[in-house]
Parts: C-alpha cells; structure tokens; sequence
C-alpha cells in the first residue's frame, strides 16, 4: 500500500486505551505503531536459548532492557522421577550463570578508641592555710566528697584523700589510684586528675568540683598607710586599705601609740564596722577611747581610717598601724576546675556480611580482613553454607590475633547475615577497615525473572508460557546483566529444549 | 547537523512507491524510516540458529510475527550422494520440530541445499501463502534436515521477522 501522507492515521486502528486516533502511540510507556489490525511495538526484540540441558547464560544486555515474555518449548520430555524443570534467570555481576550472589558487606558500628578523662583544679597560689575539699562524681555512681586537703598538701595526699572517700562510697570496682593525682599542691600548682583505672577509665565523668571555703589567705588584707603624719598642729591620720576579697575569718589591729609599746586588738570580724573597730581599740590604747576615731570601714568593703585626735595623742607623729590578715578567709576563690580531656566511651567495631542476593545452592566464598590496618588477609575458601564455627575458625587461622578475639556469629549466609566483632584486647574499640566477600564462587539460581519454573517433564513439543515475576526490577536488565538458563533435577531425555525471551528497551 | 524539528526530511530520499517526501512512512503496513539511503524497518527482529545440524526449533514467538526473509550459510557442504537439504519449518500446537509447514520453496520446497558450496550465502525463497509465513504466539520456527548429513558443518540460518 502506498501512502502519500508523511505518517498517516492507519486504515482502522486496533482497539487501545485513551482516545487518540494518531498511528503512533504510547502504551505503558512504550511506543506503538498501528498497522491497522495490532498495536506493534517496534523496539522489542527477541533472544533465544537453543538446545542444551546444562546451566547458560544466551543473552548479555548491551542496553538497559526489560523482559517482557517468555515461553518455551522441548522436543522430548524428561523422564526422570524427580521434577525436572528450567527456569529462566537475571544474572547481575559476574562469572558463571547464578554467579555473583554475595550480599552486601557493611560496617554496623564503627569502633571507636576509649579516651581516659583528665581534669585539672587551677593553683590557687593566693591561699596561705586553711583547707579544701574536692567531690568527685563518676560516671554512673553518686558524688562523694573527700575530707579536708591541707591547702599544701602534696599530690600523694590528696590521691589518698580520694581513695578513702571513693572507698567510703563504695564506687563499683574501685581500685585505690584509679585516680591518679599529679601536680599541686594547690597553693603552688594545678592538680591534674586523670581517670586512668579499670573503674574510671574511657568515661565520661562530671566535673570535680572544690570547696575553698576553709582556705585561708594571709597577707592578702588591705595594706596600711599614713595618709598625714601628725605634728605641731597637725593630727596623724592613717589608713588600713579594703580587703574586698575577704569573705570571712577575722583580723587584728596592732597600734603603738605615743611610742608606748604595740597594743594588739583582739580578733575583728572581717566585716566589722567602725563603731565595733572603735571599741576593738578603746580596749587596748590605754588612752582615752574614742581619742584614736575610727571611721570608714568595714575592712571588706572599705578602707578604715585611723585619726589620733584626742588631747592625749593628738599633734604627734605615730608609729604607723599595721593588720595581721591571716585569718581572713577568701572562700570562693579556690582554683578554678576545668577538664582537658573528655572522657570516651570506647566502642567495639561491629560489621556484617548481608545474606546472599540469590539463591545460593552451592560453591564457596572467602572474607578478606584487614586487622588493625595491617595488611588484607584471606580465609581459604568456605563452602556457602558454612556455619558460624566454621567461618570463626577460618578467619582465626589467618586473623594474627588471638582466636575468637575477631568474633563471628550469625549465619550461615544462605538465610541469616554473617556478624564479625572486633572485640578482643588486641582489636577491640578501633576503627577497623571494612571486611570484604568474595562470592565469585558461589552457584546460585540467579533472580527469578519468572514465577515458577518450566516443566520439562511436560508433553513434548508443547509450548509452555512462564508467568513473569511481579518485581519489577527482577525483570530489568541493566547493560551487562545477563539471561541465563538455570535446569533443575536429572535431565535424563530432555532434549530440543528452546526459550525464547522477548525484551524491550527502557 | 543542528535540526530544531522533531522528524526532519532525510538529506535525500530512497526511491520508493508514492510521492511521499517524508522520512517515515508506512509501506505495505510496516512503518519504514528513511535513512538517506535505505527504508529501514524499526520493528523487525532477526533470530539465529547457529551450528545445528539436526532437527530443532529455534524460536517461540511471543507475540503475532512474520517472517520476512530467511538466509543461510554452511562451512562445509555435504557429501552423500543423494539430495541434502535443510528446511525451516513453522511449527504450531504440538508439532515435532520440522513437522510444521515448510516456509520455503527453494529447489522444489526442499528448502537450501546442503550439497551447495561452502560458505556461500542462500536466500530463501518464501512460501507465497501469506497465513503460512505468519507465527501466532507460541508458533515456533525450527530447523528440518533432509537426507544424510555426511560432514555438512557449520550450518547457520537467520531468520528476519516482523511484528504484526
């Protein structure tokens, strides 16, 4: 038939879904040509498998393709009383049909070093008597506090210190030096605390924190003055400066007035006012009180002054006045605690062998391990059911470590995945590389691309139509997957055994 | 060649029937794309039987096809005295491969000679029936030796087909 019309509708269309009168269509996604009795689709092709009885691949895909139909027919029957059947497989990846069916190898957890935690008590070099007391909280147990530390007290004593209170506590498995001190003392240096023993180590421990309230810091109280010597005319006046710092604890005043000796006050609190000054010092001067006026103060939050203007001590230059601070107290001002180093849980490495793609009926497969990043090492070949024991001991026999310290469980990798743990000490919470399987040698029946299977006991030169598998994906074929015949049973008198697949190209 | 259509005219245009200028077009019901040279038919399928030297299908059909041309070859040609001769055969329900209908009328519907010289090519000639020359799903095609087959070797047919 000639046609004059570039492309003109076909003479009558074949019955289609939608509405459209063109010759060319769509269907499914595929391009359709009428040729006025049948919707043909002009990208199929077909591939066959010709005779043999033996397990092969007939086709190789040059483009990704998608199996559409398959039927099949033989020209004499089985006569075996088993079942004996053909099927039609997708083989992906490499080697011989059902080839290449390991499952994917995949690190569940990857190991990670234990870091041991430090901290540190900052010196706290103002502080001059008194004592300290540090609480330790420790991963997972309740905090317990030491007794009084010496302000000075040597890095020894203070291990000692927390020995006794982690002791007293009962902290799980406590060793004495679990804790080991180095540095202080406190007045002199930083303490350093490193969690280094079985019970404290690669954790993550909360701060250790310092009561300085019993420390003292002498020497540290405001500093005297003569702010005007007194002469003919002119009254003495002197000034004991702020001690802002000081918290608590108490000082004591020393005057000698008109050269008659040093009179020491008795203890003054630290937050005395004047008024209390005043009569701290009208009970020692042996001159008339309030003749030597106090005012300002107190001695934590202001400079107390001094003034001798009294008849009796009045116009004469005074020896200066002087404070003795030692019993002040600066709580709150210990060492500042800090922590250097975080403590790291370590963490075993975990990877796994996923089960096989296929189903896998037979060859072996080996596992490649690289241990501590030394160099790959191989296990011989282990058959493709193998059990735990048998892959443990495979890998044993070439690991380099101590036996069943690399730990194999699961299995066997025909239904349930391979679990290999890193946790012996020579391997345990590192980051391992990732074992590898090579399953090149493994027979499997491929992915079924039809349900069911020919049945090659059924009437000679009969042509049988395999019902294709629901998964999509077991039908496409991507560049370099393979069709493969895959026979099951004995194949006595089978023969003339043809199967024709016809594919599209997606 | 920058082309900004969606189907452009080929440069040039093989000679057929009708005064079409497209590049496609439909010839006896097949489309037919023109490639400047040929019109090429982008639904027909070849299939193969390659070094079989007995009787045997080599092609279920999936789908409704017909045959469109068939072609053969051999490396070695027979040697037995009498006639040697291969035909291909459309086999339906339960035929035996080569028990179907003969597809070719070369030397009086014997089908290729297989007494013929080695590694010369033979086009057969098609059976004029066209319900012959069409497979319906599950229609095979197959290989049917006649004679002795004394050192004929190498045997190999291909099979063009088209979807109908």
């Amino acid at each position: 038939m000639s046609d004059a019309s570039s492309l003109r509708r076909a003479v009558s269309l074949p019955v289609a879904t939608g509405n459209s009168n063109s010759t060319v269509r769509y269907i499914d996604g595929e391009l359709a040509l009428a040729n006025g009795t049948n919707w043909i689709y002009p990208q199929r092709v077909e591939t066959t498998f010709i005779g043999g009885t033996t397990d092969s691949a007939f086709y190789v895909a040059n483009r990704a393709m998608e199996v559409v139909a398959i039927r099949q027919v033989h020209s004499t029957a089985g006569s075996d009383a088993g079942a004996v059947t053909l099927k039609i497989t997708k083989d992906t990846g490499v080697t011989t049909p059902g080839g290449d069916s390991a499952g994917a190898a995949t690190t569940t957890t990857a190991g990670v070093a234990g870091v041991n935690e430090v901290q540190s008590i900052a010196a706290h070099t103002a502080a001059t008597g008194g004592t300290y007391t540090l609480t330790l909280t420790l991963s997972g147990e309740s905090a317990f506090t030491t007794g009084a530390i010496a302000y000075n007290a040597n890095a020894a004593t203070i291990q000692t210190a927390i020995d006794v209170a982690a002791t007293t506590a009962a902290i799980t498995g406590w060793t004495n030096a679990d804790i080991v001190v180095t540095g202080g003392p406190l007045s002199s240096g930083a303490l350093t605390l490193t969690f280094s023993g079985n019970s404290v180590k690669e954790k993550n421990h909360t701060q250790t924190t310092i009561d300085g309230a019993a420390l003292t810091a002498a020497g540290t109280a405001g500093a005297p003055s003569t702010t005007t010597p007194g002469d003919v005319g002119v009254d003495e006046v002197q000034s004991i400066a702020a001690h802002v710092a000081a918290t608590g604890g108490t000082y004591t005043l020393s005057l000698n007035i008109n050269g008659g000796g040093v009179v020491t006050t008795g203890a003054i609190a630290y937050n005395a006012n004047a008024a209390t000054v005043q009569t701290a010092i009208n009970a020692v001067s042996g001159v008339t009180a309030d003749h030597i006026v106090v005012t300002g103060g107190p001695l934590s939050s202001g400079a107390l002054t001094l003034t001798f203007s009294g008849d009796d001590v009045d116009e004469t230059d005074q020896a200066q006045t002087t404070i003795d601070g030692a019993l002040l107290t600066i709580a709150g001002t210990a060492g500042a605690p800090s922590t250097s180093t975080q403590g790291v849980v370590g963490v075993n490495e975990v990877q796994s062998i996923a089960p096989y793609l296929n189903t896998v009926t037979g060859g072996t497969y080996t596992l490649s391990l690289t241990i501590n990043g030394g160099g790959v090492v191989t296990t011989g070949a282990l058959a493709y059911n193998a059990s735990a024991a048998t892959v443990q001991t495979a890998v044993n026999a070439v690991s380099g470590v101590t036996a069943g310290h690399v730990a194999i469980t699961g299995g066997p990798l025909t239904t349930t995945a391979l679990t290999v743990t890193f946790s012996g000490a020579d391997v345990d919470k590192t980051n391992q590389t990732q074992t590898t399987i090579d399953g090149s040698s493994l027979v499997s029946t491929g992915l079924t691309v039809q349900t069911g299977t020919f049945n090659l006991k059924s009437t000679a030169n009969t042509v049988q139509t395999a019902t294709l598998t629901a998964t999509a994906a077991n039908k496409k074929l991507a560049a370099g997957d393979k069709l493969s015949a895959n026979f099951s049973g004995t194949m006595t008198a089978v023969a003339g055994v043809v199967a024709t697949v016809t594919l599209r190209p997606i | 060649m920058a082309d900004s259509s969606s189907i452009r005219k080929a440069t040039s245009l093989p000679v057929a029937t009708g005064r079409n200028a497209s590049s496609i077009r439909y010839i006896d019901g097949e489309l037919a794309v023109s490639n400047g040279t040929n019109w090429i038919y982008p639904g027909r399928v070849e299939v193969v039987s390659n070094g079989a030297v007995a009787d045997g299908a080599f092609y279920v059909a999936n789908r409704a096809m017909e045959v469109v041309a068939i072609r053969q070859i051999h490396s070695v040609a027979g040697t037995d005295g009498s006639a040697v001769s291969l035909q291909v055969t459309k086999d339906t329900t339960t035929n035996a491969p080569g028990a179907g209908t003969d597809l070719l009328t070369n030397n009086t519907n014997a089908g290729f000679n297989l007494k013929s010289t080695a590694n010369t090519v033979q086009t057969g000639t098609l059976t004029a029936t066209a319900a012959t020359k069409k497979l319906a799903a599950g229609d095979r095609l197959s290989l049917d030796f006649a004679g002795t087959l004394t050192d004929v070797a190498g045997v190999v047919v291909t099979v063009t087909l088209r979807p109908i």
